[in-house]
């Protein structure tokens, strides 16, 4: 699980910073990079989940900076996507890290695949809204946000509700 | 990290990311927001529809209480009683002091309608009460990747006792004794085995037991008496003062009083003795007198609980409740003693018709500390050689009769030195 959560993050990170190399933007690269190795400094050393939330809110933060920098955001999507798939392996890792290793190896195969799948239909979600190009009413538009926002939560309501 | 946490960290960065978008016209900002959002309907759409799965777990002991050093099979099944297969994580809580010997504690599975899966496991634990409460199950929906996490409680319990040490003899002698036949050399004429005395016939006596040589001297009927054995009252005392038990190897020794006390109720419960037990130190733990089986399971579970305590009114033996213990019947007291007023304790319930007997263990032999290296550490130990051999000497001119156990050799070899030496002097 921990060695997952390295690579997804790295993964992720590697995307920012190699995008910002190129652009010749090396301080966004290399914040890029201090943060891939914080994360595996912090999985290495079995630090609470607090520290790897916070480098989390760390990433999505130079996400943000990177887009509003740069020109296409794909890569930071996809990006992000990688690095919340390695924040959840953390997270599960830790919840996991009391049982066999031979148990936890046949977990992680489901377990990644379905990380894998949520986080490519997230990247690709994504995508489709920055390529499709709708035209709505103003009116239309705050309705369908505001129907979103409650349909979350109801959900969440609902859902909490269930798991309670 | 529980779901809610999770939930609010994806959808408030998610609404940051949305509402920041909107406010700078930055579709591509919005977009970042997109991956978040999944994993936050992911989370909300798992808990939706996921039902509680429907486990069962059970916990089997192969003994609910052993002997200290003895181990314990423990067995713990899962059976899948829900419609759908299940991941599913248990790992044992167990209590501290607790080592596990051989075996998992923890299972990690996918399980599918109506099966079951068991893990075992061998423990052991040094004397004391235990309670393994709860199974922590770890389930993983098959949908989403999302782990659920609760706590199933199956609560069990099971006692380490104290080692007890077959006795070979165990001589007491209170001035009272009960009516039922024992053991106990009762000090009354009767029937028994050891020569007590000669009287007079009186009509009804057994003819065989007439002295026939007395009868040649005097010319009447005399009859041989024997001393009677019966049952007696015995209370134990064991000492679990810190104060007292604060020598090298304090534990050590104080575990060694554990042992004794249990193997002398042992020994006297077998000889059909009505026996108690007092805990002195943390609180008054007293454990009424009685006889049999179920009295020895008594005094195991008080004593497989008993624990050192430094509470000021048990500071010193003062405080002994000698109106729980039955007049003019045997004290078996078990205390490394903590000094001149524990001294002046014993001697006034040995004023007051108690046959007092003291088993004092001690951490080092006599002949530690004689070869040390270090001058003061040599000196300290002389000086609590000679403090407690003036002590031990002290109770014996009393009438006490002490067991100076050296917790290095077994305490039926110390009760076999003490109880020939008392018979030394009585000679």
């Amino acid at each position: 699980m921990r060695t997952y959560s390295m690579v997804f993050f790295s993964i992720g990170v590697a995307m920012i910073a190699g995008a910002e190399f190129h652009r010749a933007s090396p301080i966004l690269g290399a914040a890029g990079l201090f943060l891939g190795v914080l994360w595996i400094v912090f999985v290495v050393i079995d630090s609470t989940t607090t520290g790897l939330t916070v480098l989390f809110f760390a990433s999505i933060m130079l996400a943000l900076i990177v887009t509003l920098w740069g020109e296409t955001p794909y890569l930071t999507v996809c990006a992000l996507s990688s690095v919340a798939i390695s924040w959840e392996f953390a997270a599960t890792g830790r919840q996991i890290a009391v049982f066999p290793k031979k148990a936890q190896k046949r977990f992680v195969r489901p377990y990644l695949l379905r990380m894998l799948l949520l986080g490519i239909g997230g990247s690709l979600l994504a995508v489709l809204g920055l390529h499709g190009h709708y035209y709505l009413s103003f009116h239309l538009a705050l309705a369908l946000g505001v129907a979103a926002l409650l349909l979350l939560a109801l959900m969440l309501k609902l859902g909490l509700q269930n798991k309670g | 990290m529980r779901t809610q946490a999770k939930l609010a960290i994806y959808i408030g960065s998610g609404i940051v990311l949305s509402v920041l978008g909107i406010l700078l016209r930055n579709g591509r900002v919005l977009a970042l927001a997109v991956p978040l959002f999944v994993y936050a309907s992911a989370l909300v759409g798992f808990n939706l529809v996921y039902q509680k799965p429907q486990i069962s777990v059970r916990r089997r002991l192969e003994a609910g209480q052993v002997e200290e050093g003895q181990q314990i099979h423990v067995t713990l099944s899962v059976e899948n009683r829900g419609k759908s297969a299940v991941w599913l994580g248990l790992s044992e809580k167990l209590p501290s002091g607790i080592s596990v010997i051989d075996g998992e504690t923890s299972l990690l599975a996918l399980l599918t309608t109506g099966e079951e899966i068991s893990i075992s496991y061998v423990l052991q634990a040094p004397r004391g009460s235990y309670s393994i409460s709860g199974v922590e199950i770890v389930t993983c929906g098959n949908l989403i990747p999302i782990l659920h996490r609760e706590f199933l409680i199956s609560k069990t319990l099971f006692r380490i006792f104290p080692r007890i040490e077959p006795l070979e003899e165990l001589v007491i002698r209170p001035r009272n004794t009960r009516v039922y036949a024992g053991n106990v050399r009762a000090g009354v004429g009767g029937v028994g085995l050891d020569f007590f005395g000669c009287r007079d016939y009186v009509a009804g006596d057994d003819i065989k037991r007439i002295n026939w040589r007395a009868y040649a001297r005097r010319g009447e009927l005399v009859i041989n008496e024997f001393e009677q054995e019966r049952v007696a009252d015995v209370s134990i005392i064991l000492d679990a003062r810190k104060r007292a038990n604060t020598s090298i190897n304090s534990q050590e020794v104080f575990e060694c009083a554990v042992r004794g006390a249990a193997s002398i109720s042992s020994y006297l419960l077998t000889q059909g003795n009505n026996v108690g037990l007092l805990i002195y130190g943390d609180y008054m733990n007293w454990t009424y007198p009685g006889y049999g089986k179920l009295q020895q399971q008594k005094i195991l579970d008080a004593l497989s609980c008993a624990r050192t305590a430094n509470k000021p009114v048990f500071e010193d033996l003062y405080n002994i409740p000698a109106r729980f213990f039955p007049p003019h019947s045997q004290l078996v007291i078990l205390s490394p003693l903590a000094g001149v007023g524990d001294i002046e304790v014993l001697g006034m319930l040995r004023a007051r018709g108690y046959q007092i007997m003291l088993v004092a263990p001690r951490a080092f032999s006599s002949q530690c500390g004689e070869h040390e290296a270090d001058t003061k550490l040599a000196l300290a130990r002389r000086i609590i050689k000679l403090k407690r051999s003036f002590l031990l000497d002290t109770l014996m001119r009393i009438g006490i009769v002490v067991v100076d156990w050296n917790t290095d050799t077994s305490l039926s070899q110390s009760l076999g030195w003490a109880l020939s030496r008392q018979a030394r002097r009585h000679r």
